[in-house]
Protein backbone atom coordinates (compact mmCIF):
# COMPACT_ATOMS: atom_id res chain seq x y z
CA UNK A 1 0.00 0.00 0.00
CA UNK A 2 1.31 3.45 -0.92
CA UNK A 3 1.29 6.08 1.94
CA UNK A 4 -1.87 8.14 1.85
CA UNK A 5 -1.74 11.68 -0.06
CA UNK A 6 -4.59 14.46 -0.61
CA UNK A 7 -7.72 13.69 -1.81
CA UNK A 8 -7.65 14.51 -5.48
CA UNK A 9 -11.29 15.33 -5.61
CA UNK A 10 -13.25 17.96 -3.82
CA UNK A 11 -17.48 17.73 -4.17
CA UNK A 12 -18.81 20.86 -3.33
CA UNK A 13 -22.49 20.58 -2.61
CA UNK A 14 -23.39 24.02 -2.98
CA UNK A 15 -27.53 23.18 -2.12
CA UNK A 16 -30.18 20.46 -2.50
CA UNK A 17 -32.13 22.75 -3.91
CA UNK A 18 -32.98 21.57 -7.73
CA UNK A 19 -36.17 22.22 -10.21
CA UNK A 20 -35.75 18.80 -11.31
CA UNK A 21 -37.37 15.56 -8.72
CA UNK A 22 -35.60 12.78 -10.11
CA UNK A 23 -36.67 9.48 -8.05
CA UNK A 24 -33.22 7.77 -7.68
CA UNK A 25 -31.63 11.21 -6.55
CA UNK A 26 -28.66 11.04 -4.89
CA UNK A 27 -28.80 13.57 -2.33
CA UNK A 28 -30.53 12.42 0.95
CA UNK A 29 -34.33 11.94 2.17
CA UNK A 30 -33.88 14.82 4.52
CA UNK A 31 -33.38 17.69 2.28
CA UNK A 32 -31.00 20.56 3.54
CA UNK A 33 -33.38 23.97 2.70
CA UNK A 34 -32.18 26.95 1.50
CA UNK A 35 -31.79 28.55 4.96
CA UNK A 36 -28.78 25.77 5.74
CA UNK A 37 -26.43 26.39 3.29
CA UNK A 38 -23.30 27.81 3.56
CA UNK A 39 -22.70 31.93 2.03
CA UNK A 40 -19.77 32.59 -0.03
CA UNK A 41 -17.30 33.37 1.96
CA UNK A 42 -17.41 29.25 3.55
CA UNK A 43 -17.08 28.50 0.44
CA UNK A 44 -13.84 30.52 -1.03
CA UNK A 45 -12.22 29.32 2.37
CA UNK A 46 -12.71 26.15 1.33
CA UNK A 47 -11.32 26.12 -2.31
CA UNK A 48 -8.17 28.17 -1.08
CA UNK A 49 -7.75 25.69 1.97
CA UNK A 50 -8.43 22.48 -0.31
CA UNK A 51 -5.99 24.24 -2.88
CA UNK A 52 -3.59 24.47 -0.40
CA UNK A 53 -3.62 20.65 0.67
CA UNK A 54 -2.90 19.18 -2.68
CA UNK A 55 -6.60 18.92 -3.82
CA UNK A 56 -6.48 18.74 -8.15
CA UNK A 57 -9.98 19.08 -8.62
CA UNK A 58 -13.52 20.55 -7.82
CA UNK A 59 -16.76 19.11 -8.58
CA UNK A 60 -19.37 21.76 -7.88
CA UNK A 61 -22.58 19.94 -7.52
CA UNK A 62 -26.19 19.92 -5.61
CA UNK A 63 -28.76 19.44 -6.21
CA UNK A 64 -28.29 21.96 -8.77
CA UNK A 65 -25.23 23.86 -8.23
CA UNK A 66 -26.34 26.69 -10.88
CA UNK A 67 -29.05 28.08 -8.64
CA UNK A 68 -26.11 29.08 -6.82
CA UNK A 69 -25.92 33.10 -7.78
CA UNK A 70 -22.43 33.24 -6.69
CA UNK A 71 -21.18 29.87 -9.09
CA UNK A 72 -18.84 31.60 -11.06
CA UNK A 73 -17.12 33.40 -8.66
CA UNK A 74 -16.42 30.02 -6.64
CA UNK A 75 -15.23 28.49 -10.44
CA UNK A 76 -12.89 31.34 -10.64
CA UNK A 77 -11.04 31.43 -7.25
CA UNK A 78 -10.83 27.60 -8.07
CA UNK A 79 -9.51 28.04 -11.54
CA UNK A 80 -6.98 30.77 -10.05
CA UNK A 81 -5.84 28.48 -7.37
CA UNK A 82 -5.22 25.90 -10.11
CA UNK A 83 -8.19 23.42 -9.20
CA UNK A 84 -9.97 21.82 -12.54
CA UNK A 85 -13.33 23.06 -12.52
CA UNK A 86 -16.01 20.79 -13.24
CA UNK A 87 -19.45 21.43 -12.99
CA UNK A 88 -22.29 18.76 -12.86
CA UNK A 89 -25.74 20.10 -13.56
CA UNK A 90 -29.42 19.73 -14.70
CA UNK A 91 -28.52 22.43 -17.55
CA UNK A 92 -32.53 23.61 -17.05
CA UNK A 93 -31.30 26.98 -15.61
CA UNK A 94 -28.27 27.72 -17.40
CA UNK A 95 -28.53 29.98 -20.50
CA UNK A 96 -26.15 31.56 -22.23
CA UNK A 97 -25.31 34.78 -20.48
CA UNK A 98 -24.44 32.31 -17.47
CA UNK A 99 -22.52 29.86 -19.41
CA UNK A 100 -20.75 32.25 -21.03
CA UNK A 101 -19.63 33.98 -17.35
CA UNK A 102 -18.72 30.13 -16.04
CA UNK A 103 -16.69 30.15 -19.16
CA UNK A 104 -14.79 32.89 -18.48
CA UNK A 105 -14.25 32.22 -15.05
CA UNK A 106 -11.83 29.53 -16.15
CA UNK A 107 -14.46 26.10 -16.02
CA UNK A 108 -12.92 23.18 -17.56
CA UNK A 109 -15.91 20.88 -18.12
CA UNK A 110 -19.77 20.54 -17.78
CA UNK A 111 -21.26 17.31 -17.05
CA UNK A 112 -24.99 17.42 -17.89
CA UNK A 113 -27.52 14.93 -16.85
CA UNK A 114 -29.95 13.80 -19.38
CA UNK A 115 -33.25 11.82 -18.10
CA UNK A 116 -33.54 9.79 -21.48
CA UNK A 117 -33.37 10.47 -25.37
CA UNK A 118 -37.07 11.11 -25.70
CA UNK A 119 -38.88 14.16 -24.44
CA UNK A 120 -41.66 12.50 -22.96
CA UNK A 121 -39.58 10.25 -20.81
CA UNK A 122 -36.82 12.26 -19.66
CA UNK A 123 -38.95 15.13 -19.03
CA UNK A 124 -41.45 12.77 -17.04
CA UNK A 125 -38.73 10.40 -15.03
CA UNK A 126 -37.42 14.35 -14.09
CA UNK A 127 -40.57 15.32 -13.50
CA UNK A 128 -39.86 19.32 -15.49
CA UNK A 129 -41.63 19.47 -18.53
CA UNK A 130 -39.97 21.06 -21.24
CA UNK A 131 -36.31 20.51 -19.54
CA UNK A 132 -35.42 17.86 -22.41
CA UNK A 133 -35.16 20.74 -25.05
CA UNK A 134 -33.50 22.94 -22.54
CA UNK A 135 -30.63 20.46 -21.75
CA UNK A 136 -29.97 20.04 -25.34
CA UNK A 137 -29.63 23.66 -25.82
CA UNK A 138 -27.37 24.13 -23.30
CA UNK A 139 -25.51 21.21 -24.30
CA UNK A 140 -24.88 22.89 -27.40
CA UNK A 141 -23.10 26.25 -25.96
CA UNK A 142 -20.79 24.38 -23.60
CA UNK A 143 -18.86 23.03 -26.63
CA UNK A 144 -19.48 26.43 -28.69
CA UNK A 145 -17.85 27.95 -25.86
CA UNK A 146 -15.11 25.58 -25.58
CA UNK A 147 -15.57 23.95 -22.59
CA UNK A 148 -15.62 20.29 -22.43
CA UNK A 149 -18.96 18.36 -22.20
CA UNK A 150 -19.79 14.73 -20.48
CA UNK A 151 -23.62 13.23 -21.36
CA UNK A 152 -24.26 12.23 -17.90
CA UNK A 153 -27.51 9.16 -18.42
CA UNK A 154 -28.61 7.34 -15.70
CA UNK A 155 -30.12 4.41 -16.62
CA UNK A 156 -33.33 2.22 -15.06
CA UNK A 157 -36.07 -0.10 -16.06
CA UNK A 158 -37.78 3.30 -17.45
CA UNK A 159 -35.24 4.32 -19.93
CA UNK A 160 -33.04 1.62 -20.72
CA UNK A 161 -34.87 0.88 -24.10
CA UNK A 162 -33.58 4.18 -24.98
CA UNK A 163 -29.45 3.66 -24.67
CA UNK A 164 -29.11 3.42 -28.54
CA UNK A 165 -30.43 6.70 -28.93
CA UNK A 166 -28.78 8.28 -25.65
CA UNK A 167 -25.85 7.38 -27.23
CA UNK A 168 -26.40 9.05 -30.59
CA UNK A 169 -27.39 11.81 -28.69
CA UNK A 170 -24.37 12.28 -26.88
CA UNK A 171 -22.46 12.09 -30.99
CA UNK A 172 -24.56 14.56 -32.48
CA UNK A 173 -24.15 16.88 -29.26
CA UNK A 174 -20.27 16.71 -29.76
CA UNK A 175 -19.88 15.34 -26.38
CA UNK A 176 -16.16 14.42 -25.41
CA UNK A 177 -17.38 12.04 -22.80
CA UNK A 178 -20.85 9.76 -21.95
CA UNK A 179 -21.43 8.53 -18.58
CA UNK A 180 -24.00 5.57 -18.54
CA UNK A 181 -24.51 4.86 -14.76
CA UNK A 182 -27.05 2.43 -13.51
CA UNK A 183 -29.15 3.59 -11.14
CA UNK A 184 -27.41 3.09 -7.24
CA UNK A 185 -29.33 1.90 -4.87
CA UNK A 186 -29.24 4.26 -1.91
CA UNK A 187 -31.91 7.14 -0.55
CA UNK A 188 -34.39 8.26 -3.50
CA UNK A 189 -33.37 5.16 -5.44
CA UNK A 190 -33.74 2.85 -2.83
CA UNK A 191 -37.15 3.92 -2.22
CA UNK A 192 -37.88 3.79 -5.62
CA UNK A 193 -36.41 0.39 -6.46
CA UNK A 194 -39.00 -1.89 -7.88
CA UNK A 195 -40.40 1.49 -10.40
CA UNK A 196 -36.60 1.39 -11.24
CA UNK A 197 -34.98 -1.92 -11.40
CA UNK A 198 -33.80 -3.36 -14.81
CA UNK A 199 -34.23 -7.20 -15.55
CA UNK A 200 -31.55 -9.42 -16.46
CA UNK A 201 -32.17 -9.65 -20.19
CA UNK A 202 -32.16 -5.65 -20.28
CA UNK A 203 -29.03 -5.24 -18.17
CA UNK A 204 -27.21 -7.88 -20.40
CA UNK A 205 -28.33 -6.32 -23.74
CA UNK A 206 -27.06 -2.56 -22.09
CA UNK A 207 -23.67 -4.04 -21.25
CA UNK A 208 -23.18 -5.56 -25.14
CA UNK A 209 -24.16 -2.08 -26.66
CA UNK A 210 -22.16 -0.44 -24.50
CA UNK A 211 -18.65 -2.45 -25.20
CA UNK A 212 -19.40 -2.47 -29.22
CA UNK A 213 -19.89 1.16 -29.02
CA UNK A 214 -16.60 1.77 -26.89
CA UNK A 215 -15.05 0.37 -29.89
CA UNK A 216 -16.67 1.92 -32.49
CA UNK A 217 -16.28 4.94 -30.58
CA UNK A 218 -13.13 5.04 -29.60
CA UNK A 219 -10.72 8.08 -30.10
CA UNK A 220 -14.30 9.92 -30.68
CA UNK A 221 -16.33 9.73 -27.55
CA UNK A 222 -15.23 8.43 -24.37
CA UNK A 223 -17.71 5.87 -22.98
CA UNK A 224 -17.59 4.96 -18.66
CA UNK A 225 -20.08 2.58 -17.88
CA UNK A 226 -20.99 2.23 -14.12
CA UNK A 227 -23.06 -1.37 -14.26
CA UNK A 228 -25.99 -2.19 -11.62
CA UNK A 229 -24.44 -3.76 -8.97
CA UNK A 230 -27.24 -5.68 -7.62
CA UNK A 231 -26.34 -8.25 -10.97
CA UNK A 232 -22.39 -7.56 -10.59
CA UNK A 233 -20.45 -10.66 -9.02
CA UNK A 234 -18.10 -8.26 -7.23
CA UNK A 235 -18.58 -5.03 -5.79
CA UNK A 236 -17.58 -1.48 -6.79
CA UNK A 237 -14.96 -0.14 -5.33
CA UNK A 238 -17.09 2.79 -4.09
CA UNK A 239 -15.11 6.17 -4.14
CA UNK A 240 -12.41 4.08 -5.19
CA UNK A 241 -12.09 3.42 -1.18
CA UNK A 242 -13.42 5.51 1.68
CA UNK A 243 -11.59 8.15 2.68
CA UNK A 244 -8.70 7.41 -0.57
CA UNK A 245 -9.52 9.90 -3.03
CA UNK A 246 -12.51 12.29 -2.51
CA UNK A 247 -13.86 14.33 0.14
CA UNK A 248 -17.34 15.32 0.04
CA UNK A 249 -18.92 19.27 1.72
CA UNK A 250 -22.45 19.16 2.25
CA UNK A 251 -24.45 22.42 1.59
CA UNK A 252 -24.15 23.09 5.15
CA UNK A 253 -20.79 22.37 5.47
CA UNK A 254 -20.11 18.90 6.69
CA UNK A 255 -16.99 17.10 5.21
CA UNK A 256 -18.27 13.82 4.43
CA UNK A 257 -15.99 10.64 2.53
CA UNK A 258 -19.23 10.12 0.14
CA UNK A 259 -22.44 11.87 -0.27
CA UNK A 260 -24.23 8.84 1.64
CA UNK A 261 -21.97 8.28 4.55
CA UNK A 262 -25.12 10.16 6.90
CA UNK A 263 -27.15 7.07 6.41
CA UNK A 264 -24.66 5.13 8.41
CA UNK A 265 -25.19 5.67 12.51
CA UNK A 266 -22.89 6.80 15.03
CA UNK A 267 -20.31 8.10 12.67
CA UNK A 268 -20.29 12.12 13.34
CA UNK A 269 -18.41 14.46 10.75
CA UNK A 270 -16.44 17.33 11.11
CA UNK A 271 -17.55 20.83 9.68
CA UNK A 272 -15.21 22.78 7.15
CA UNK A 273 -14.26 26.06 8.42
CA UNK A 274 -14.49 24.92 11.93
CA UNK A 275 -11.61 22.25 11.67
CA UNK A 276 -8.76 22.37 8.64
CA UNK A 277 -9.73 20.18 6.14
CA UNK A 278 -6.53 19.07 6.30
CA UNK A 279 -7.13 17.59 9.71
CA UNK A 280 -10.34 16.14 9.03
CA UNK A 281 -8.90 13.90 5.98
CA UNK A 282 -5.52 12.72 7.47
CA UNK A 283 -7.03 12.40 11.55
CA UNK A 284 -10.93 12.59 11.45
CA UNK A 285 -13.05 9.43 12.86
CA UNK A 286 -15.16 9.60 9.89
CA UNK A 287 -12.74 9.28 7.64
CA UNK A 288 -10.22 6.47 9.12
CA UNK A 289 -13.19 4.66 9.99
CA UNK A 290 -13.43 2.55 6.74
CA UNK A 291 -10.31 3.44 5.54
CA UNK A 292 -7.99 0.85 4.05
CA UNK A 293 -8.76 -2.85 5.25
CA UNK A 294 -8.59 -2.88 8.98
CA UNK A 295 -11.81 -2.59 9.84
CA UNK A 296 -12.92 -5.35 7.70
CA UNK A 297 -14.87 -8.46 9.05
CA UNK A 298 -15.20 -11.98 6.99
CA UNK A 299 -15.07 -13.00 4.02
CA UNK A 300 -13.75 -9.30 3.16
CA UNK A 301 -10.33 -9.85 5.86
CA UNK A 302 -8.96 -12.43 3.78
CA UNK A 303 -9.91 -12.04 0.72
CA UNK A 304 -7.05 -10.93 -2.08
CA UNK A 305 -9.38 -8.55 -3.55
CA UNK A 306 -9.67 -6.72 -0.81
CA UNK A 307 -7.31 -3.67 -1.96
CA UNK A 308 -8.82 -3.73 -4.93
CA UNK A 309 -12.68 -3.10 -3.92
CA UNK A 310 -12.03 -2.39 -0.41
CA UNK A 311 -15.09 -4.75 0.48
CA UNK A 312 -17.76 -2.72 -1.53
CA UNK A 313 -20.09 -0.17 -0.73
CA UNK A 314 -20.22 0.68 3.01
CA UNK A 315 -23.67 2.31 2.66
CA UNK A 316 -25.09 -0.72 0.63
CA UNK A 317 -23.53 -3.18 3.40
CA UNK A 318 -25.54 -0.82 6.15
CA UNK A 319 -29.00 -0.32 3.62
CA UNK A 320 -29.00 -4.91 2.36
CA UNK A 321 -27.18 -6.08 5.02
CA UNK A 322 -27.41 -4.09 8.46
CA UNK A 323 -24.43 -3.62 9.03
CA UNK A 324 -21.71 -0.93 7.53
CA UNK A 325 -18.54 -3.50 8.17
CA UNK A 326 -20.35 -6.72 6.24
CA UNK A 327 -19.17 -7.52 2.89
CA UNK A 328 -21.11 -5.47 0.39
CA UNK A 329 -24.09 -7.60 -0.24
CA UNK A 330 -23.92 -7.63 -4.11
CA UNK A 331 -20.09 -9.48 -3.43
CA UNK A 332 -20.97 -13.15 -4.49
CA UNK A 333 -19.07 -13.98 -1.26
CA UNK A 334 -21.35 -12.93 0.91
CA UNK A 335 -23.73 -15.10 2.40
CA UNK A 336 -26.65 -12.88 1.56
CA UNK A 337 -25.95 -12.22 -2.37
CA UNK A 338 -28.31 -14.71 -3.42
CA UNK A 339 -30.88 -13.27 -1.67
CA UNK A 340 -29.87 -9.40 -2.94
CA UNK A 341 -30.08 -11.33 -6.90
CA UNK A 342 -33.27 -12.59 -6.45
CA UNK A 343 -34.93 -9.30 -4.98
CA UNK A 344 -33.58 -7.63 -7.83
CA UNK A 345 -35.21 -10.13 -10.52
CA UNK A 346 -38.66 -10.25 -8.28
CA UNK A 347 -38.71 -6.04 -8.19
CA UNK A 348 -37.48 -5.74 -11.50
CA UNK A 349 -40.99 -7.75 -12.83
CA UNK A 350 -42.74 -5.58 -10.52
CA UNK A 351 -45.67 -3.79 -12.18
CA UNK A 352 -44.40 -0.63 -10.27
CA UNK A 353 -44.49 2.55 -12.70
CA UNK A 354 -45.21 5.19 -10.62
CA UNK A 355 -42.45 7.14 -8.89
CA UNK A 356 -41.95 8.70 -5.13
CA UNK A 357 -40.16 11.78 -7.00
CA UNK A 358 -37.68 13.59 -4.70
CA UNK A 359 -39.01 16.63 -2.75
CA UNK A 360 -37.99 19.50 -0.31
CA UNK B 1 -0.45 3.51 -34.93
CA UNK B 2 0.71 5.70 -38.04
CA UNK B 3 3.61 7.72 -36.80
CA UNK B 4 2.75 10.27 -38.77
CA UNK B 5 -0.49 11.31 -36.82
CA UNK B 6 -0.26 14.12 -34.68
CA UNK B 7 -1.53 14.08 -31.52
CA UNK B 8 -2.80 16.69 -29.24
CA UNK B 9 -4.61 16.74 -25.80
CA UNK B 10 -8.64 16.55 -25.82
CA UNK B 11 -10.87 19.80 -25.31
CA UNK B 12 -11.45 19.95 -21.26
CA UNK B 13 -7.71 18.22 -20.30
CA UNK B 14 -5.41 20.15 -19.28
CA UNK B 15 -1.39 19.64 -17.85
CA UNK B 16 -0.27 21.27 -15.32
CA UNK B 17 2.66 21.36 -12.69
CA UNK B 18 1.05 20.05 -9.02
CA UNK B 19 3.62 21.74 -6.33
CA UNK B 20 2.02 19.24 -3.98
CA UNK B 21 3.42 16.02 -5.54
CA UNK B 22 6.14 17.50 -7.40
CA UNK B 23 5.01 15.98 -10.36
CA UNK B 24 3.22 17.14 -13.78
CA UNK B 25 -0.55 16.04 -14.21
CA UNK B 26 -3.00 15.69 -16.63
CA UNK B 27 -6.57 16.81 -15.33
CA UNK B 28 -9.52 15.66 -17.17
CA UNK B 29 -13.53 14.80 -16.27
CA UNK B 30 -13.07 12.31 -13.64
CA UNK B 31 -9.40 11.84 -14.94
CA UNK B 32 -6.06 12.46 -12.67
CA UNK B 33 -3.03 10.93 -14.39
CA UNK B 34 0.38 11.59 -12.57
CA UNK B 35 2.97 11.66 -14.96
CA UNK B 36 6.18 10.31 -14.55
CA UNK B 37 9.41 11.87 -16.06
CA UNK B 38 9.01 9.84 -19.24
CA UNK B 39 5.45 10.67 -20.01
CA UNK B 40 5.83 14.75 -19.10
CA UNK B 41 8.59 15.06 -21.87
CA UNK B 42 6.34 13.15 -24.10
CA UNK B 43 3.24 15.23 -23.52
CA UNK B 44 5.51 18.16 -23.20
CA UNK B 45 6.39 17.82 -26.85
CA UNK B 46 1.89 17.81 -27.97
CA UNK B 47 2.23 21.36 -29.97
CA UNK B 48 -0.70 20.59 -32.59
CA UNK B 49 2.39 20.28 -34.83
CA UNK B 50 4.61 17.75 -34.51
CA UNK B 51 3.59 13.74 -35.54
CA UNK B 52 4.72 11.11 -33.36
CA UNK B 53 7.62 10.51 -35.53
CA UNK B 54 8.86 13.92 -35.12
CA UNK B 55 8.28 13.88 -31.32
CA UNK B 56 10.13 10.49 -30.61
CA UNK B 57 13.12 11.43 -32.95
CA UNK B 58 13.74 14.78 -30.92
CA UNK B 59 13.38 12.74 -27.57
CA UNK B 60 15.83 10.35 -28.89
CA UNK B 61 18.46 12.81 -29.70
CA UNK B 62 17.68 15.03 -26.79
CA UNK B 63 18.16 12.26 -24.42
CA UNK B 64 20.87 9.70 -26.57
CA UNK B 65 18.54 6.77 -26.34
CA UNK B 66 17.92 4.66 -29.16
CA UNK B 67 15.67 5.55 -31.74
CA UNK B 68 13.52 2.49 -31.96
CA UNK B 69 13.22 2.61 -28.52
CA UNK B 70 11.76 5.76 -27.85
CA UNK B 71 9.39 5.35 -30.76
CA UNK B 72 8.20 2.63 -29.40
CA UNK B 73 7.46 4.13 -25.48
CA UNK B 74 5.79 7.13 -27.62
CA UNK B 75 3.40 5.19 -29.60
CA UNK B 76 2.19 2.96 -26.78
CA UNK B 77 2.17 6.09 -24.41
CA UNK B 78 0.23 8.24 -27.15
CA UNK B 79 -2.32 4.96 -27.63
CA UNK B 80 -2.64 4.51 -24.16
CA UNK B 81 -3.43 8.57 -23.87
CA UNK B 82 -6.33 8.11 -27.10
CA UNK B 83 -8.04 4.87 -25.08
CA UNK B 84 -8.36 7.07 -21.87
CA UNK B 85 -9.82 9.88 -23.89
CA UNK B 86 -7.11 12.29 -22.90
CA UNK B 87 -5.53 12.93 -26.50
CA UNK B 88 -6.76 12.94 -29.75
CA UNK B 89 -5.44 11.92 -33.16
Amino acid sequence: MTELGPPLALMAELTHRCPLQCPYCSNPLELLKAGAERDTAFWLGVIDEAAALGVLQIHFSGGEPALRPDLAALVERATTRGLYANLITSAVTLNEAKLAALAQAGLAHVQISFQGARPETADRIGNYRGGHEKKLEVARLVTQLGMSLTVNAVVHRQNLAELPAIIDMAVALDADRLEVAHVQYHGWALKNRAALMPDRQAFDQADLLVSQKRQELQGKLFIDYVVPDYYARAPKTCMGGWGQKTMNITPDGRALPCHAAETIPDLTFDRAGETPLRQIWFESVAFQTFRGTSWMQEPCASCDLKHIDFGGCRCQALALAGDARATDPVCHLSPLHSQVLQMAESESGADVREFVYRRV
Amino acid sequence: MDPSSVPTLRRGIRRQFDATRGAHVLLGPERVIVLDDIAEAIVAQFDGHRSIAEISSHLAGKFEADANEVAADVTAFVRELVEKGLASL
